[in-house]
């Protein structure tokens, strides 16, 4: 009897049960996925990190034989480094590098440093994740400059050494945990021991540098020896400690975070459109349950009947939302797994078959969540649909002869989402969190991909800018280089006004002189500077604006002093003013305008045109045409380089998500708006048998939507703008921006995401109202 | 003068697991302006088929009702829609309503979109409509039932309200399909008299019934037996001040003769 009441169930009622199944099979693929990929990309990078043995701290040291004798001394005399490391490296420019033909140049923002394949630490990883390894006349690139560049393994590249050009058989791309990550504007080409031998014998002694890197006593932190480093007061080149190096995965972490984040979106959907379903089908099924309670069944043997359909349908959507999570994950965890090792096998379906068994408990209970009404219907409620007559509350009713003007098919639109608010819970969330869903990453692409976004790398604001040069550079011989550069576009007939904008290596002391930390100084040769949040730009030789996170961390406020030791000179500035910087964890400095620098580490040119606006950009194409061998880059050019991939995938994002978005939203309101119909085939018949047309019903389903979906647009705007703003500022904040304003495009925001969603909704309600024509008014004697 | 409803031939069939089941069997019969016309017949017979059938609300499935000058399934959705909203009215059993509106929008909803039609509801504003359901609803006396929700209606009141929506846009025709069977026999009393006096008025009445008090009062009653109609049994036009008693004698004694 049980078996032929739930064989009729199921047979009967196809449509909800297979909605139904879709939903577990959906909610089940995206907690799998999601969990697996969470496990993997945060597991990753330790293991990654651990695996490839990169060391506490690396520094990177001319080949001076008196730095050399130094660095030895600090290690035999530090007990807190344990070991250290040193291998050769050579510095590289771009112009050194002759592509295969019809590949794109590496880019001009990245330093290179070429060396042999490590075998002691910083250790690197092919695409089978084994140790990497070269034949002679091979050479490895990096994963992120395969793919910039489009080379394919057995293309050859070229490299000149003064005279000499080397020929080399790309053999493909490594992994490689210490300076793999786009962020970082250091990578390095990979050759074989007896290839790396021969270039050094081309190259001579001064020209080369060596790595250094020391492994940390146990207990010992990486920031502890770098911070006891900083003392050796030598000219570093180059410095990057372990937890730099994680830092600089940020953005990977950041997408997976909000992958993470999107899944829990979207686990949430399923589950609210799981609700309404339960709910809508126990509803539906009122009159059934009264019948069986009418002929004397127990609460417990009605729940047992629905609880054993839906643990089928659980259990059966679970293992087949898991099946389709494996394949799925593997798709999403593609790109990572192209640069970093990635835990895989057992552990992660392990992971992804627990999450589905939560899934299923989670159904479960929600089930019976949904089946506590079994209880308090008596059989006679349960017959009366759930109506008893009585009313205890005043009726928010809307009157048709009150309001003027307004059509009936509106006039019920509204009537029906006033009265049944609650019943349309499920959808209005679901659209509010659409919405949001798709506004949160918006705004944020919006505000990275503003050349406002530089000056948080320290680079303040302008229409073109010059490739960085990593060199020890007298400023006097910067400044020739500018004034040369300036007569030449002049020449040329662009007007121009150029900045060069300086990085110097500073170093932070502690009041009471024991705790220090390197810093990268920025200045620049006009008067801008980088946004001041609070205070005033440093003017004078002893005044110096330092970030909110140096503030929050030292302790030190707008008027303090503190102490710096600049270009090898110690000095007490004035903080006169505090700013914000993503790079370097949100440390940096920005020098007075009258401090004079003698030398700098690192430098590059920032230019103005002359012109209006709207001419600027075809006067940008004309110099870059006419002065390739400068490499100028726009702003927005220049911002993709140092985010690396990072705007790239964050298009991909939006654009991945816009479209699940929209498919979700689809389907949602089609299965809204047919189960609405389902339940309302008496109104409808009734409203046929009055006079109604098929067109005056659909209105009438299309407007409750459209109202529905204009209050949820309206929630889900304000929700991206203020709950977004703080989410993204949560995040930020950890990579060193205290005070992020999102840049809010209100013709995307207000006008062409909503206008989307209304038309996918829209659409979604005409496709679904088709049922419309197949309800017939003696429908109405069917309730 | 010109039928206002002609069925010619009418065969209504359903499949039912591949087998026919011919419901209305060359249905033949025409009703003129102002007539009331009651169908009885034992359950199954067919009479609600032909109800909904006649009524356009169902499709025929072989020949022709021609309503008013137009046949039927001639008409698209569309115009069967607009004769329902202007020309027919409908009352049932089962008093159905719209549960999210109070008794007075139920009655007015109908005339609010007869409004926005191509008829344009005859030129009456909304405020005429809603003089016009407060004329209806004080002559059915439920006017205190106007603001109430559906459920906190008796029956009788609900069924009462469902007469004035019908008349709401003063249909040429109204269409009652046991319009006293779930009512007790006074309230049912006080809906009859009303459809009665709706018919005195000049509205066509086409009535399926099994009460014998309810058809006695109408002008002729057809019996349907299997989708046929066996007999006709004409009683005239009822005056009330006769009393009931001599028509229903006479109806009783043919419906019995037809093997009620």
């Amino acid at each position: 009897m049980f078996l032929t009441i739930l064989k009729k169930d199921l047979r009967r009622k196809k449509v909800m049960n297979t909605v139904l199944l879709i939903l577990i099979i959906l909610a089940s693929t995206l907690a799998a996925s999601s969990s697996s990929l969470m496990y993997s990309t945060s597991s990753a990078l330790g293991s990654f990190i651990e695996v490839s043995k990169v060391a506490d701290l690396n520094i990177t040291l001319a080949n001076d034989p008196g730095y050399n004798s130094a660095v030895e001394d600090w290690v035999k005399q530090e007990k807190k480094v344990e070991t250290a490391y040193t291998e050769r490296q050579l510095n590289l420019l771009l112009n050194q590098v002759t592509m295969p033909e019809g590949r794109k140049s590496f880019s001009g923002n990245v330093s290179f440093v070429l060396s042999a394949i490590p075998e002691q630490v910083n250790l690197v990883f092919g695409e089978d994740n084994e140790r990497y390894s070269l034949r002679s006349g091979e050479i490895g690139l990096p994963a992120s400059l395969m793919l910039s560049s489009g080379i394919v393994p057995g293309e050859q590249l070229k490299l000149k050494f003064g005279e000499i050009t080397k020929t080399f058989t790309v053999n493909g791309y490594f992994k490689d945990a210490f300076m793999g990550a786009d962020l970082l504007g250091l990578k390095r080409l990979m050759l074989s021991a007896e290839d790396f031998k021969e270039i050094e014998k081309l190259v001579p002694e001064d020209k080369w540098m060596n790595l250094w890197s020391f492994v940390a006593a146990p207990g010992v932190a990486s920031t502890e020896i770098s911070s006891s480093f900083a003392n050796s007061d030598l000219p570093i080149s180059f410095e990057v400690d372990k937890a730099l190096v994680k830092m600089t995965y940020m953005t990977d972490r950041m997408i997976s975070a909000m992958m993470f984040a999107i899944s829990v979106f979207l686990i949430f959907i399923a589950f609210l459109t799981l609700r309404f379903t339960i709910v809508s089908t126990l509803q539906d099924e009122y009159k059934e349950i009264g019948v069986m309670k009418a002929i004397g069944f127990r609460n417990r043997a009605i729940k047992q009947l629905y609880l054993t359909k839906y643990t089928g349908l659980a259990c059966l959507g679970g293992v087949l939302g898991l099946g389709i999570s494996l394949p799925l994950t593997a798709l999403m965890s593609r790109k990572t797994s192209q640069y970093m090792i990635l835990p895989g096998g057992s552990t992660n379906i392990m992971i992804s078959a627990l999450s589905t068994v939560v899934m299923i408990a989670f159904i479960l209970l929600f089930c019976l969540l949904c089946m506590r009404k079994i209880n308090k219907a008596s059989a006679i409620d349960a017959i009366r649909q759930g109506q008893t007559g009585e009313r205890f509350k005043a009726s928010r009713r809307i009157h048709l002869h009150k309001i003027r003007f307004i059509p009936p098919p509106f006039f019920l639109a509204l009537s029906d989402v006033l009265n049944r608010l609650k019943s349309y819970t499920s959808l209005i969330l679901t659209l509010i969190l659409s919405s949001a869903i798709i506004l949160i990453p918006v705004n944020l692409t919006n505000t990275i991909v503003t050349p406002k976004f530089l000056e948080y790398f320290g680079t303040i604001g302008a229409d073109f800018y010059s490739p960085t040069v990593v060199a020890e550079k007298p400023v006097e011989q910067i400044q020739q280089e500018k004034a040369l550069l300036s007569k030449r576009l002049k020449d040329r007939g662009f007007e121009v006004t150029l900045t060069a904008n300086y990085t110097v290596s500073t170093k932070y002391i502690s009041d009471n002189g024991q705790a220090n930390r390197r810093i990268n100084g920025q200045k620049n040769d006009q008067n801008g500077s980088v946004e001041i949040l609070e205070g005033m730009v440093p003017l004078l030789k002893n005044e110096i604006a330092i970030t909110t996170i140096m503030s929050e961390k030292y302790g030190k406020r707008v008027g303090d002093n503190i102490t710096f030791e600049i270009g090898g000179v110690q000095g007490t500035f004035m903080i006169s003013g505090l700013f914000q910087s993503i790079s370097n964890e949100g440390y940096a400095v920005w020098i007075a305008r009258d401090y004079e620098l003698k030398t700098i580490s690192a430098y590059l040119f920032s230019g103005e045109l002359h012109a209006p606006e709207q001419a600027k950009a075809g006067m940008m194409k004309e110099i870059q045409q006419q002065f390739p061998e400068q490499g100028f880059k726009t702003s927005l050019e220049l911002l993709g380089e140092i985010t690396g991939g990072f705007m790239g995938q964050l298009h991909s994002i939006n654009g991945l998500l816009t479209a699940i978005i929209c498919m979700i939203t689809f389907f949602i309101t089609s299965l809204f708006v047919r189960l609405m119909i389902a339940k309302e085939v008496h109104g409808i018949a009734v409203m046929k048998s009055i006079g109604f047309t098929n067109a005056a019903i659909r209105r009438w389903q299309a407007l409750r939507i459209l109202i529905i979906m204009s209050v949820s647009l309206v929630l889900g705007v304000i929700a991206a703008n203020t709950l977004g703003t703080r989410l993204l500022g949560f995040i930020f904040r950890i990579f060193g921006l205290t005070s992020l304003q999102l840049n809010i495009l209100p013709l995307q925001v207000y006008l062409l995401y909503p206008l989307l969603i209304l038309a996918v909704v829209m659409l979604a309600v005409y496709t679904s109202c088709g049922q419309i024509k197949r309800v017939q008014i003696w429908n109405m004697n069917k309730e | 003068m010109a039928a206002l409803l002609e069925v010619t031939n009418l065969c209504k069939t359903y499949i039912v697991n591949k087998s026919q089941n011919n419901v209305l069997r060359n249905i033949n019969f025409s009703l003129h302006a102002g007539e009331f016309v009651s169908v009885m017949g034992p359950s199954g017979s067919g009479k609600s088929t032909l109800l909904y059938t006649v009524s356009g609300m169902d499709r025929l499935t072989a020949g022709e009702v021609v309503f008013d000058g137009e046949s039927l399934s001639q008409l698209s959705e569309k115009g069967m829609a607009e004769l329902r909203l202007h020309k027919m009215g409908f009352i049932f059993q089962q008093m159905h309503m719209l549960s999210n509106l109070s008794v007075y929008d139920n009655i007015i909803l109908s005339g609010y979109e007869s409004l926005s039609g191509k008829r344009g509801g005859q030129g009456r504003s909304r405020s005429e409509v809603n003089q016009y359901a407060d004329e209806l609803m004080r002559k059915l006396n439920i006017m205190e039932t106007a603001g109430h929700d559906i459920t906190e209606v008796s029956g009788g009141q609900l069924q009462r309200a469902c007469i004035c929506r019908a008349l709401i846009n003063k249909p040429a025709m109204l269409f009652a399909d046991e319009p006293t069977g779930a009512l007790n026999s006074k309230a049912a009393q006080e809906v009859m008299s009303e459809l009665c006096r709706i018919n005195r008025e000049g509205t066509t009445l086409m009535v399926v019934t099994h009460d014998v008090k309810v058809a006695a009062q109408s002008d002729k009653v057809l019996y349907m037996v299997d989708g046929n109609i066996q007999g006709e049994h004409v009683l005239g036009k009822y005056i009330p001040e006769q009393g009931p008693r001599e028509r229903e004698r006479s109806l009783t004694g043919w419906l019995m003769e037809m093997g009620w």
